[in-house]
């Protein structure tokens, strides 16, 4: 019942039709075993929408966002950002593109544990001019700025000199976010932003993915939680086995046959459809 | 049944207290060696202590041999704040001396002490970070662990400095002993009166720790440097270059170590001689120094100067017990157990519960 009422809280705007930001081409990657298991995706992402990747993990997505957040080489095809195409790509060159990045396991990649939260404020951002003048970081701005986030995105933190491993995981991800959101807008790449946490984190998080997505971003947004990307994206796409299936909006496809194709097995009634 | 778990939150106090105790424990362990040979701890410790903080003579002595730890102690600060274990600084200080020898006595013995000096520091820096580099290399293209070719390195290039004083260095005026010729008095760092402090190297030691706190703490660099240590998976996701980064932290790691090489052999022997005699196991005292100080290179400074005096201490525990200098290396062993263990109870809570049914 909780959650009923709290999903009706937030209304999405009609959709605009915006510049395309991320195009992918015939994208082949590896896992770490060599084995190839992005097989061929094609899809864009344009402004003004949340493209939404479904899927059971360990089907390729992990390796998908790796690859084009620069964590991971790619084998082949085309990745285009912004309009200008990249045939490889390492995280220090994504860093200086206007993306925010929330990756997969929060403390594990998101997060430095041990450093205090004002230190952890600038992970992506640390070169930006704002932050630092030649070699040395500027950190009036840089606390002033992590003062920023814990106001704005709601982080429940004593204050910004507590290391950030004493904070639960719903305000760390909350952090995460609002890190990323507050410097670049532009496209964001969520993979799995709600998982594990508790009912009102995931609200804020949601709620906050939509604002940004009617105020103009591009959104990927990677998730196990089929609810999550029914309730959330404009288009989504069906992963199995490193292929997009299906690339549908919510709505068309009966959740029955959304389970179907997660599991692998191609919609009947579409080939019907096609033929 | 012994429950450790994280602790959630913490304090200077809690911490200070800790460390405190893991000192006292130490302590109370050597005194244990001291009472098994028959001798009043209280009186040996009473020895040590007084002997090097007592008398204007033991303050010298003290900070003479702070000297080289600051400079070690500095230089480990920031590596092991990259998580990169060098256990090498006894080697990267042999390396300065080394190259100190070589630009007083072959390269540049002719030109005035204002440009030999820094001369000789420069050239000792250079190669304590390139020797500092290779164990780097190492890590970063193979992955080899750096405890194991850092410590290795240390005997080859002991190896490397016997060599020298007994084959192709061995000086002529040195009546056969396994000795360089003397540096001329234009290589030789000034002393302070009355004392074997050569100030200069003093000097740069605090003066490098002050630059060192501001880079590991308010620098791109140190960021770096503090991130990759912390968590190498979120140094990647940020996009930090850790080769690169690597390589820097470690080529000033080393440097900085041997520089400590250069102020022994320029201020003290004026010769390069066996590398026990260069240094008492500098480099290795220096990895507690670190600790001890939190890696925090401001705190090297008084931590250096502790150790130093427990150095002093021995050699006089050594002249008035008969005891062997080792004493010394026990309680500087015991003392890294007990910091390593207070470290831990400061990240951890032990508690003893009764096994649950």
């Amino acid at each position: 019942m909780v959650e009923r009422e709290i999903k009706a809280s937030i209304q999405k705007k009609e959709i605009k039709n915006g510049e395309i930001i991320l195009s992918v081409k015939d994208l082949f990657v590896k896992n770490d075993k060599g084995r190839t298991v992005v097989k061929g995706v094609n899809f864009e992402v344009k402004e003004y929408e949340i493209f939404g990747i479904a899927g059971v993990s360990g089907n390729g997505q992990k390796e998908l966002i790796e690859a084009l957040t620069g964590l991971r080489k790619w084998e082949k095809g085309e990745v285009q950002f912004f309009g200008k195409k990249y045939d490889r790509f390492s995280s220090k060159l994504f860093r200086r593109l206007n993306i925010s990045h929330i990756p997969e396991e929060r403390t594990k990649f998101g997060v430095v544990a041990n450093l205090p939260i004002y230190d952890n404020s600038v992970l992506r951002t640390y070169d930006n001019c704002n932050f630092c003048r030649g070699l040395i970081l500027r950190y009036n701005n840089i606390k002033d700025f992590s003062k920023k986030i814990i106001k704005e995105y709601n982080v429940m933190a004593p204050s910004i000199n507590t290391r950030i491993k004493f904070l639960s995981g719903g305000n760390i991800q909350k952090f995460i976010l609002g890190r990323e959101i507050s410097t670049k807008k532009d496209f964001i790449i969520a993979a799995h932003p709600t998982y594990g946490l508790d009912i009102s984190a995931t609200r804020d998080i949601r709620d906050l993915l939509i604002k940004m997505r009617d105020e103009g971003s591009g959104i990927l947004l990677v998730s196990e939680d089929l609810d999550e990307i029914l309730e959330i994206s404009d288009r989504f796409a069906i992963m199995y086995d490193g292929e997009f299936i299906e690339i549908t909006k919510p709505g068309e496809l009966s959740i029955e046959e959304i389970g179907l194709m997660l599991g692998g097995l191609k919609s009947k009634n579409r080939e019907e459809r096609l033929s | 049944m012994i429950v450790i778990e994280k602790r959630k939150k913490y304090n200077t106090k809690q911490n200070l207290i800790i460390i405190i105790i893991s000192i006292f424990l130490s302590l109370f362990i050597s005194s244990l060696i001291f009472s098994l040979r028959g001798i009043n701890p209280f009186f040996a410790l009473y020895k040590i202590i007084f002997s090097s903080f007592g008398s204007l003579y033991g303050i010298k002595e003290t900070i003479t041999k702070a000297i080289p730890l600051m400079l070690c102690g500095i230089g480990l600060s920031i590596a092991f704040k990259g998580k990169f274990w060098n256990i090498g600084a006894e080697g990267q200080l042999l390396i300065g001396a080394v190259l100190a020898t070589w630009v007083g006595l072959f390269i540049g013995k002719n030109l005035p002490s204002i440009i030999l000096i820094p001369l000789m520091f420069l050239a000792g820096f250079v190669g304590g970070g390139l020797v500092a580099l290779i164990p780097a290399l190492l890590k970063v293209r193979f992955n080899t662990n750096e405890v194991i070719s850092t410590l290795m390195l240390n005997y080859i290039i002991e190896q490397y400095v016997q060599y020298l004083v007994y084959g192709p260095w061995k000086g002529k005026t040195q009546y056969g002993f396994p000795y360089t010729d003397n540096l001329p008095p234009n290589a030789l760092l000034p002393i302070i009166k009355g004392s074997r402090i050569h100030y200069p190297t003093l000097i740069i030691a605090i003066i490098l720790s002050i630059l060192i706190f501001f880079l590991l703490f308010r620098t791109k660099l140190g960021y770096e440097i503090r991130v990759i240590g912390e968590n190498p998976l979120s140094a990647k996701y940020a996009g930090i270059d850790y080769v690169k980064v690597i390589l820097i932290m470690m080529f000033l790691s080393g440097g900085i170590a041997a520089l400590a090489g250069v102020g022994e052999i320029a201020g003290i022997h004026k010769h390069l001689t066996y590398p026990s005699q260069i240094s008492s196991g500098y480099g290795f005292t220096a990895i507690i120094v670190a600790w001890l100080a939190q890696l925090n290179p401001l705190l090297v400074i008084v931590t250096s100067l502790f150790f130093g005096g427990i150095l002093v201490g021995g050699d006089v525990i050594q002249t008035s017990f008969g005891f062997p200098f080792a004493t010394i290396n026990i309680f500087n062993g015991l003392m890294l157990v007990f910091i390593s263990i207070g470290y831990f109870l400061i990240e951890y809570k032990v508690s003893f519960k009764g096994a649950e049914k």
